[in-house]
Formats: C-alpha cells, sequence, structure tokens
C-alpha cells in the first residue's frame, strides 16, 4: 500500500452525488422530445438533488 | 449521513406513487446501509453507478473487482481507479493516470509526488513546492505536514521533526 496518502478533496460520497447529477444531466438530453414527461421530472430530480448537495455542504 | 439524509428527503418528494423518482436516486439515497453495492450493481448502465460501485469496492480493498468497474467508468472513475492501482502496487499505472487528471479537486501534483515517494525517489522539493501553494488554512495542511516531518525524520533532525508533526496535530484539532 502506498505510504504517502493518495487524496482528493471532496468525500467518495460526494463524488458519488456529482457523478450520479452528471448522469441524471446526460439522460435528460437524451431523452426523446415525445417523453416531455419523464424529460420534466428528470429535471425536476436534478434540480432538487443539487440543492439538496448544496445544502448538505454547507451544512457539514 | 446528513447528504444521505437530504437525498432522502428529495427521494419522498419527487417520487411518484407507487414507484421511486429513479433507481439511482433511489440507491444514492440509500448510499450509506447494507446492499449499498448490489443496488449499484443492477444500475451498471450508467456510467455513475459504476464509479459508486468501484468507490465502494475499492473502500472494502476488494480491488481487482473495484478496478474493473473504475475503468468502466470512463472519465468519472480516473481519480478512484489511480488511486485503486496506487494500492494494488502498481505504481507506474497509477502515475499514468494521474498524470491524465483534469479534475481540480482531485489534486493531481500531490498524488504524483505520493507515487515517487513510494517509488523511493526524492520528492521535498516537490512537497516544498506544493506547500507554497496552499492557503493557511487548506485542509491539505496536516497530510503536508507529516510528510515534511517524515522527510526531516529521515535526515535525522528529529527536533524539526517533532515540531511539524506537533503543528499538523494541532491544525487537525487534536
Amino acid at each position: 500500500m502506498p505510504q504517502t496518502p493518495i487524496l482528493h478533496r471532496k468525500r467518495p460520497i460526494d463524488r458519488i452525488l456529482d457523478a450520479i447529477v452528471v448522469d441524471l444531466g446526460a439522460q435528460m438530453k437524451a431523452a426523446e422530445p415525445a417523453a416531455t414527461e419523464r424529460k420534466r421530472m428528470l429535471a425536476k430530480i436534478q434540480k432538487h438533488l443539487v440543492a439538496a448537495i448544496k445544502a448538505a455542504r454547507e451544512e457539514a | 449521513m446528513r447528504v444521505a439524509g437530504a437525498l432522502a428527503l428529495v427521494l419522498v418528494a419527487c417520487a411518484k406513487p407507487g414507484g421511486s423518482a429513479h433507481p439511482l436516486i433511489d440507491a444514492a439515497a440509500r448510499i450509506e446501509e447494507p446492499g449499498a453495492e448490489s443496488r449499484f450493481r443492477e444500475l451498471t448502465e450508467f456510467q455513475s453507478a459504476r464509479l459508486a460501485l468501484g468507490i465502494l469496492l475499492a473502500e472494502r480493498v476488494e480491488l481487482p473487482e473495484a478496478k474493473a468497474c473504475l475503468e468502466d467508468a470512463g472519465p468519472l472513475g480516473r481519480f478512484d481507479l489511480g488511486s485503486t492501482l496506487a494500492a494494488m502496487g502498481a505504481l507506474d499505472q497509477a502515475a499514468v493516470v494521474f498524470g491524465n487528471l483534469d479534475d481540480a479537486d482531485a489534486l493531481p501534483e500531490w498524488n504524483r509526488a505520493a507515487l515517487l515517494r513510494d517509488r523511493g525517489e526524492e520528492t521535498a522539493p516537490l512537497f516544498r513546492e506544493i506547500a507554497s501553494t496552499l492557503g493557511p488554512h487548506d485542509e491539505l495542511w496536516p497530510f503536508l505536514l507529516d510528510v515534511l516531518a517524515e522527510e526531516e525524520a529521515e535526515a535525522g533532525d528529529y527536533a524539526q521533526a517533532d515540531a511539524l508533526y506537533a503543528e499538523a496535530d494541532y491544525r487537525r484539532g487534536m
């Protein structure tokens, strides 16, 4: 194992959540034009998710 | 727990009657519960799920499987792939991966220095250069002071090493 730690400024959980937000954004862009309801839902989820992560980080 | 708790609230707010809003959100909201790996394992069509699985496996030191997941996660998994390769002793491969990092949050200079040190190469000037770029309250200081203390101890200056270790502990709030 390395003697000197390999470091990242963000915690693993934060990196996972960031990646999920990016994934949801990509899905939104890829959604069929006809799938407006699903697109709207994904946009809503992503917006809430970003706000929740931001609020939790500010609290921490 | 607070992040996961906030995500759980989002899930409740966005969920459709009879089902969760999205399986990725469901898995993220329950990331700190037992069985998190299996939930992400079922979602491997998403790169973020492969990253999550790779990180969770790496934390359990299941390194070969973690490496495979992180390789599949593409650019999202680059940092953790480098860390996993280093933990597996593949320092040269890890150096290549860290050499390609472009994430400003990932400290590529530090990680390259860490790999050089693990290969037994001279790193004091590089760590000192990194120190010159840090702000007074940078969270990296305790780690850096530990490294510099080890360098001093190896050079035989134990008084200076003790002082640096003490400063590192102070900055950790001990």
